[in-house]
């Protein structure tokens, strides 16, 4: 069954070029020769020559000229009468030469189709392979065929196939990891809201019984510094609850340029001594919870500030089925300690007291909560640049929603 | 079965033509010559007559093996070329023998030409001393219709032809190739360097040694 195919073709091309080969010698072999040899012309240059010899008897000033005529008319005369003698030989010749040529001619075909035969099947051989992987889960596959043919055009489904299933893997390990994390923090902030209340109603009634019994200031002032770390301890127990209660977004249809314009108008006023800016674009848009998504541009932006940027710039552009926002400081860079795991809840390098952490984390949820995602692009001494990714709205979806 | 005794009769018929003909004799001549003498009257052959006139150069290839006992063999041969001036309305006719041209004339008639065949005593070997020994001897004469030159001139003229017509095709123009060779140039040389000399009719006799001869 593997050489049926093959087999056939061959055979085709073999009766093809039989057919060529007794159509063209059927028309033209010996055809030229037949005609330089037909007696009717072997007749008239017979004649001719007579002619000549007469005219020279009845004229015999112009012998000469007639004698001339006669021996080039005697040449050809001769040539056609050895060709006529050879024509079965130079017929037979002929024939082999193009029996010769037509079986090289097949034998060449044959030889290129049973090499393309056996790439493609090599071909078709690695896609096998591939689809096999895919099939047992492997992602970030290569193929390695290249073309525009079929088996070309499988092969780049399959790498973009596992390229995305790689994508989605990593999503939700990521949101595995923060579900985890919110889950732990939740309870945390369970178990520690309880007895806070109940400390600070005691730190009041200590408060009031103080001032009763006269207590001097000093003893006044320790107890204010004590209900200081305790309302701290509150914040961090806040910060625990709205990590654990990220609400689900809220999607609709947004201008994402309009967004980030907004948002840095705004923010600018906030950091006033950093240099803000948003190249303009046309209008892209994206199915987002606008609050979310300006949360997580502070998040950014907060971050950038605190490790010293002059300079933030916020630029979104689009490719095939993403909206792409870029955030890009002159900051110091993130520290190599926490780069791998920046988007982990308390990955942080900052002093005791001065954050938990939970920015990135959040911004991470937030993104993977609207099908997007969020990576640090590059980041050194001289900045950093992370990437948002969150799908466009398609004009089918847009006309939906309109 | 009608059909083989047609054949068997027309093959009988065929060597009893040839037979008429009479068979050349070996003559030992001067200077331990083997000579052919007593050629057969070929030109009355309708196909050699018809062709004789044609103007090309009928050559005539004749021929002697001998195979002797002791395993020696001997063989010889002579050449005859005949060619029709077509103007003059002559025969010039030139014999070679084994040892070179032996005689050129020109001949008025077909006549003549036959009496000057008739006469010929072609020397076709030098027979080498050794012991006496009779035997028969294989006599063959080829008419090759015609002569090495014009055969070179035709393919030439038939390779030009064909270059001139392809030349004609590719460019508009006829003139001739000069120094490219091309795959159909190629083919065309082999198409021409068919032109091959064959025999237009072959005789064959046996003819018993001459006595006295000591080959």
């Amino acid at each position: 069954m593997k050489f049926r195919e093959p087999i056939l073709v061959l055979l085709l091309m073999v009766v093809g070029a039989t057919t060529l080969f007794t159509f063209f010698h059927r028309q033209l072999a010996g055809a030229s020769l037949a005609f330089g040899t037909q007696p009717e012309v072997l007749q008239a240059l017979s004649a001719s020559l007579e002619d000549q010899r007469q005219l020279a008897r009845l004229d015999p000033a112009g012998e000469t000229t007639y004698r001339q005529r006669f021996d080039e008319l005697e040449t050809t005369l001769h040539r056609l009468q050895i060709l006529e003698q050879s024509r079965e030989e130079l017929t037979r010749r002929y024939e082999l030469l193009l029996l010769g040529l037509t079986g090289l001619s097949v034998l060449l075909v044959a030889g290129g189709y049973v090499l393309l035969q056996a790439r493609q099947q090599a071909r078709l051989n690695r896609v096998d392979t591939a689809i096999t992987a895919l099939a047992e889960g492997r992602t970030d596959l290569k193929v390695g065929i290249q073309g525009r043919d079929t088996a070309g055009r499988i092969a780049a489904m399959i790498e973009r196939t596992s390229k995305a299933m790689a994508l989605d893997r990593q999503r939700l390990a990521a949101l595995r990891n923060l579900s985890a994390w919110q889950e732990a923090s939740r309870r945390q902030a369970h178990e520690m809201r309880t007895p806070l209340t109940g400390l600070q109603l005691e730190l009041d009634r200590l408060d009031e019984l103080l001032i009763q019994l006269g207590a001097n200031r000093n003893v006044r002032d320790r107890l204010d510094s004590a209900r200081q770390e305790l309302a701290r301890l509150a914040d961090f127990t806040t910060g625990f609850a709205g990590f654990a209660r990220l609400p689900e977004p809220k999607k609709r249809d947004h201008d994402l340029v309009a967004l980030v314009a907004e948002f840095i108008d705004t923010y600018r006023e906030a950091w006033p001594e950093v240099d803000l800016r948003y190249p303009s674009s046309e209008p892209i848009s994206a199915q987002v919870d606008r609050d979310l998504i300006r949360q997580v541009l502070v998040n950014l932006c907060d971050n950038a500030a605190q490790a010293g940027a002059q300079s933030i710039t916020v630029e979104t552009t689009k490719d095939t089925s993403n909206v792409v926002v870029e955030v890009a400081d002159d900051g110091g860079g993130v520290d190599a300690t926490v780069a791998t795991r920046l988007f982990e809840p308390y990955a942080t390098t900052r002093d005791l007291g001065q954050g938990m952490g939970l920015g990135l984390a959040i911004s991470k949820k937030v993104l993977l909560d609207h099908g997007g995602d969020i990576e640090l692009v590059a980041t050194s001494s001289a900045g950093t640049i992370f990437r948002l990714t969150l799908p466009r709205t398609s004009d089918t979806q847009k006309e939906a929603t309109s | 079965m009608r059909r083989l005794a047609v054949v068997l009769t027309l093959l009988l018929a065929a060597a009893t033509s040839r037979a008429d003909l009479g068979e050349p004799t070996l003559e030992l001549g001067q200077g331990d010559r083997l000579l052919v003498t007593n050629l057969p009257a070929i030109f009355d052959d309708k196909e050699i007559a018809e062709h004789l006139t044609s103007g090309l150069t009928t050559t005539l290839v004749l021929t002697v093996k001998t195979s002797l006992s002791g395993a020696t063999k001997l063989e010889g041969g002579a050449r005859i070329t005949i060619r029709f001036e077509l103007w003059d309305e002559v025969f010039n006719v030139t014999a070679f023998g084994s040892m070179g041209p032996l005689q050129s004339t020109v001949l008025e008639s077909k006549e003549q030409l036959t009496a000057w065949w008739r006469s010929l005593r072609l020397p076709v070997m030098a027979v080498p001393d050794g012991e006496g020994i009779r035997g028969r001897a294989e006599i063959t004469l080829d008419v090759l219709p015609f002569s090495r030159s014009e055969e070179l001139d035709t393919e030439r003229w038939f390779s030009e032809s064909v270059l001139r017509a392809e030349e004609g095709r590719r460019s508009g123009v006829s003139h001739p190739t000069e120094g490219k060779e091309s795959l159909a140039e190629v083919l065309d040389i082999l198409i021409a360097t068919s032109i091959r000399r064959r025999s237009l009719t072959s005789y064959s006799w046996t003819s018993p040694w001459p006595e006295g001869s000591t080959p």
